[in-house]
């Protein structure tokens, strides 16, 4: 059993209409995902904004109930705990979120908003929190001075810091990092994400790293999840990923990462995707990235592929795909229904 | 010794607090209208409270009649004239200002304090309880509001505290739908959603969360509510379902003077000023205070 657990996620929000307020559809958020966690890894999750992974986010930690599916959290259903076992799961999983300056509630000192957890867990004595509330403060390079001040007084990357603080107050175990750095200064950045990698081995944290940067998944991951339209089209070693993707979705995203070598970033080919992601409310028929994607046939348009381990890329890399891209001369897997037996050039 | 440096202490500690309150300050004191306003806010309740030491004639402030000298015309003695009683009018004018302060002043806590709260959780909650908060309030406002007011005082009684109960009941809607619409935006803040990921309690995150970030528009709505509140306590007096002879009430004293007023026109009139200038001048500082606390008009 894995540490997080995570089986055919799926989130979908009714959409009401009219007076009688009646369910006239469905967004499909999160529409069927399945991914795990082992304890002390770091899994990335990226795709397009709207994909859902914020929507997965905070349905594992229950900000929001699943429409269906499991999250198992250390041999415990999260889905099925009462108020209490809630309570306690708690204090073990926090969130990071994007926005630094929506982050931090505007009208409150730093001393409570990083003490604010300990004082509802009831830990320590007023003395031993403030002490504690220095200690998390160093902890994250800033210093006790700080304490009293608002979030208005921070810069982005600072007040970064701040949440991260408050994240680690309760000693959790597991960290959902919500596009931490998206919104920081590429400057910044580095600083944020090393310090994240510093606490993950000072506290043997196991991160969730939400982001649609390919760039710093790659930098922080040990194994990334690809998600396009609330599914999973890809999951691999976050190495494997980036040298072997096998998912059409994943080429594109990758080929738009750019690359620091002016002559390699000339001389590359990029795949653009054309069109729009479709609207989560009236997901495509079959594969759902079908509409965009080069290697479209017919077989796309009648059922979503289901998400596999094609062998040849490494045993831990499953994509979701019935035109895969092969290596190394693998036979091609049969596609279902009519067979055009001809793997899409790479 | 060790105050000075404990002084310079708490300046350090609250260093943003203060530069934030003088800068709210230079803002506000920018607004000339506004200034006025809160100036003659002031002096209307050093008036109210200084009555018996201020007015000339502090007996006939409280009530007491003095037949010998109706009908004076203002002039030196008194110098906004006398009512049909023989009551100086300045007197009266001055002891007129204890009640619609008192009024404006309970009765927007009052229903600050009702209707704030409920509109948190109406917003923070959503779903069935924002439905049926939000039915009651429709209700309540489907109402005009003076119509209900002075139903309720038929009701109960013409007196001040049925007056204040009438308005209460009228008003607090206004607020929690006001509440509950900043309650909604806020509710999908990250920092609330970090709150309900440390295990805090749903009515802890609406005090603590909700609604300290929702107070900036309430107490704009507020300072321009005070005004209006003035004018529907006067307007019950007026009609005889508030303050009763002898009290000296604004509206009480336009509805005394109604009768004289071609003749003797300055027993209602000066009443009346009154009542114009102290609303006037809570709009001015309603409006000052928006520009303040509004971040719209911020920065």
């Amino acid at each position: 059993m894995s540490f997080l657990e995570v089986r055919d996620l799926k989130k979908h929000f009714p959409i009401r209409t009219g007076i009688l307020k009646r369910t006239t559809g469905h967004v499909y958020a999160v529409d069927g995902i399945s991914f795990s966690i082992e304890e002390g890894e770091t899994l990335g999750i990226v795709g397009e904004s709207g994909c859902g992974k914020s929507t997965a986010a905070r349905v594992i930690l229950r900000l929001l109930e699943a429409t269906a599916g499991s999250v198992v959290y250390d041999g415990i259903d999260v889905m099925k705990a009462s108020r209490v076992e809630m309570q306690r799961l708690r204090r073990d999983m926090q969130i990071i979120f994007q926005d630094p300056y929506a982050s931090l509630n505007p009208r409150m000192r730093v001393r409570n908003i990083i003490g604010e957890p300990l004082r509802i867990h009831q830990i320590g004595t007023p003395a031993e929190r403030r002490q504690r509330v220095i200690e998390l403060l160093e902890t994250v390079g800033l210093n006790a001075e700080h304490a009293e001040r608002y979030p208005h007084e921070f810069s982005g990357g600072q007040r970064q810091r701040i949440g991260v603080a408050r994240a680690l107050a309760l000693n959790p175990r597991l960290i959902i990092c919500d596009e931490p750095v998206s919104a920081l200064d590429v400057s910044i950045r580095a600083q944020v994400i090393n310090l994240l990698e510093d606490l993950q081995d000072e506290f043997k944290l196991t991160y969730l790293f939400i982001a649609h940067d390919l760039s710093v998944v790659k930098h922080t991951s040990d194994r990334v999840v690809v998600m396009y339209l609330g599914k999973t089209v890809e999951i691999a070693s976050s190495d494997v990923l980036y040298d072997r993707p096998q998912h059409p979705y994943t080429e594109a995203l990758l080929s738009a990462v750019p690359i620091p070598d002016p002559e390699t970033e000339r001389n590359r080919r990029r795949i653009v995707l054309e069109g729009d992601v479709p609207s989560p409310t009236k997901p495509p028929a079959g594969c759902v990235f079908h509409p965009r994607c080069q290697r479209a046939q017919e077989v796309c348009e009648t059922a979503m592929p289901p998400l596999e381990c094609t062998g040849d890329a490494g045993a831990d890399h499953m994509v979701a795909c019935y035109f895969a891209t092969r290596y190394e001369g693998v036979p091609q897997r049969d596609a279902p229904g009519k067979d055009t037996g001809e793997a899409p050039a790479r | 010794m060790t105050t000075s440096s404990s002084l310079s202490d708490w300046r350090v500690r609250h260093q943003a607090s203060l530069d934030e309150a003088r800068y709210n300050a230079r803002v506000f004191f920018k607004d000339k209208l506004a200034v006025v306003g809160l100036v003659i806010i002031v002096v209307t309740i050093a008036v109210a409270v200084l009555a018996p030491h201020i007015a000339p004639y502090p007996a006939q402030g409280r009530g007491d009649s003095n037949l010998k000298e109706r009908f004076q015309a203002p002039s030196t003695h008194h110098l906004m004239g006398t009512d049909n009683q023989g009551r100086d009018i300045l007197s009266r004018v001055i002891y007129g200002a204890r009640i619609p302060l008192i009024i404006s002043f309970t009765v927007t806590a009052v229903i600050v304090i009702i209707g704030v709260p409920l509109g948190g959780i109406a917003g923070y909650y959503g779903g069935r309880v924002d439905e049926v908060v939000m039915r009651i309030t429709d209700v309540f406002l489907a109402f005009p509001s003076l119509i209900l007011a002075i139903t309720f005082v038929a009701f109960l009684g013409p007196s001040i505290r049925n007056v204040m109960i009438a308005i209460v009941v009228s008003w607090w809607p206004w607020y929690t739908r006001l509440v509950r619409g900043v309650a909604v935006s806020l509710r999908e803040r990250p920092y609330v959603e970090a709150a309900r990921t440390m295990g805090v309690r749903n009515l802890t995150i609406i005090w603590r969360h909700i609604l300290p970030n929702a107070f900036g528009p309430v107490i704009v709505q507020m300072t321009l509510d005070i005004g209006t509140v003035i004018l529907a306590a006067a307007a019950l007096s007026f009609i005889g379902l508030g303050a009763q002879a002898p009290t000296a009430e604004w509206g009480l004293m336009i509805s005394e003077g109604k009768d004289y007023i071609l003749q003797q026109w300055w027993i209602g009139t000066f009443a009346g000023l009154a009542i114009f200038i102290l609303v006037l001048a809570f709009n001015f500082v309603g409006d000052g205070l928006r520009d303040v606390l509004d971040p719209r008009s911020k920065r």
